[in-house]
């Protein structure tokens, strides 16, 4: 009898045990689907960004990216893609759940980097090109050669079956260099 | 004999779980090549502002090489050359893959194949780079 009862106890520690390992995996995947969706969406923002020249400038033989036009798209596409409202929070239909942030770094032939956040300015500083530029939120780092366009995502991602694998938040960062064709 | 008779039925049980995560895995990684071709695809039409039917044949014909599904189940809603759009404006795709078999073990659980299936959808926006006319 006693055996009996251990083997049921083994069989039933079998039963959860793989049933907690299908649900992890499952969500695991998911997750790294999530993850691949915002990294290609901050692609996308980023080529959004340096889409748009200031012609005046371009005639003098510099790149200058025009934000005044970019800023709008790239909002544009954050809030189609990731289905959220003006206010960048999710509407019904979207698999987000909470305010998303986003960030614009545009560093140009001005020698001056234009920092927005969710399509705001809200830094202006001189850089040296040749140097490193390090993302704050995720240690990006790369060094500022051409004029390029970096933008981060900030997501909260929807809470998990198994909790206490919950990962809070999705960052992702992505640029875009405008090379010189010479 | 009784007890072979039990670990069979056991055996059974518990076999479910590994060809469980076995296709897992194989939908995870369809859904994968699915992303990648879609991503290609996005990237072509947003030079020609539009999803040209040269790029959708060939997002159907990599999908359906890689994964081994019929062409004439992956289904593709993209702007047409109709709609074309200029650089800034939004591109339209969605691309709807069949997904055949969720559950692995759907007979063993009384779940039939019609009820097995999902569909697994894209449905995105990307920025035009066309220049217009």
């Amino acid at each position: 009898m006693v055996r009996k009862v251990k083997a049921l106890f083994v069989g039933c520690a079998f039963l959860i045990l793989f049933s907690l390992f299908n649900v992890y995996q499952l969500e695991q995947d998911r997750f790294i689907r999530a993850q691949e969706q915002v990294k290609i969406l901050c692609d996308d923002a980023s080529v959004a960004g340096a889409l748009f020249l200031d012609d005046t400038a371009y005639s003098k033989g510099l790149n200058v990216f025009d934000q005044s036009l970019s800023e709008p798209v790239i909002k544009n596409l954050i809030t189609h893609n990731m289905r959220l409202d003006s206010n960048l929070i999710p509407l019904g239909d979207s698999f987000w759940v909470s305010e998303i942030e986003y960030w614009t770094y545009y560093f140009d032939d001005n020698n001056i980097v234009y920092v927005y956040r969710n399509g705001k300015l809200i830094k202006q500083e001189v850089f040296v090109k040749g140097t490193i530029f390090t993302e704050p939120l995720t240690d990006y780092m790369k060094i500022i050669k051409e004029p390029t366009v970096i933008t981060t995502i900030k997501v909260e991602y929807p809470s998990r079956q198994l909790e206490f694998l919950n990962w809070p938040y999705i960052v992702r960062s992505s640029a875009y260099e405008n090379l010189d064709r010479n | 004999m009784k007890d072979l008779i039990a670990l069979c039925a056991v055996f059974l049980l518990l076999m479910t779980f590994p060809v469980q995560y076995a296709l897992n895995t194989k939908n995870h990684y369809t859904i994968s090549i699915v992303q990648k071709h879609v991503h290609n695809a996005k990237e072509l039409s947003r030079l020609e502002g539009y999803f040209t039917d040269t790029i959708k044949n060939n997002l159907v014909d990599n999908i359906s090489s890689d994964t081994g599904l019929d062409g004439s189940e992956i289904l593709i809603e993209a702007t047409e050359m109709s709609q074309r759009k200029n650089r800034g404006s939004l591109l339209y795709y969605k691309v709807r893959v069949p997904l055949k078999k969720i559950i692995a073990t759907n007979q063993f659980w009384g779940i039939s194949d019609d009820d097995n299936q999902s569909v697994y959808i894209i449905e995105n926006y990307a920025v035009s780079e066309w220049l217009g006319k």
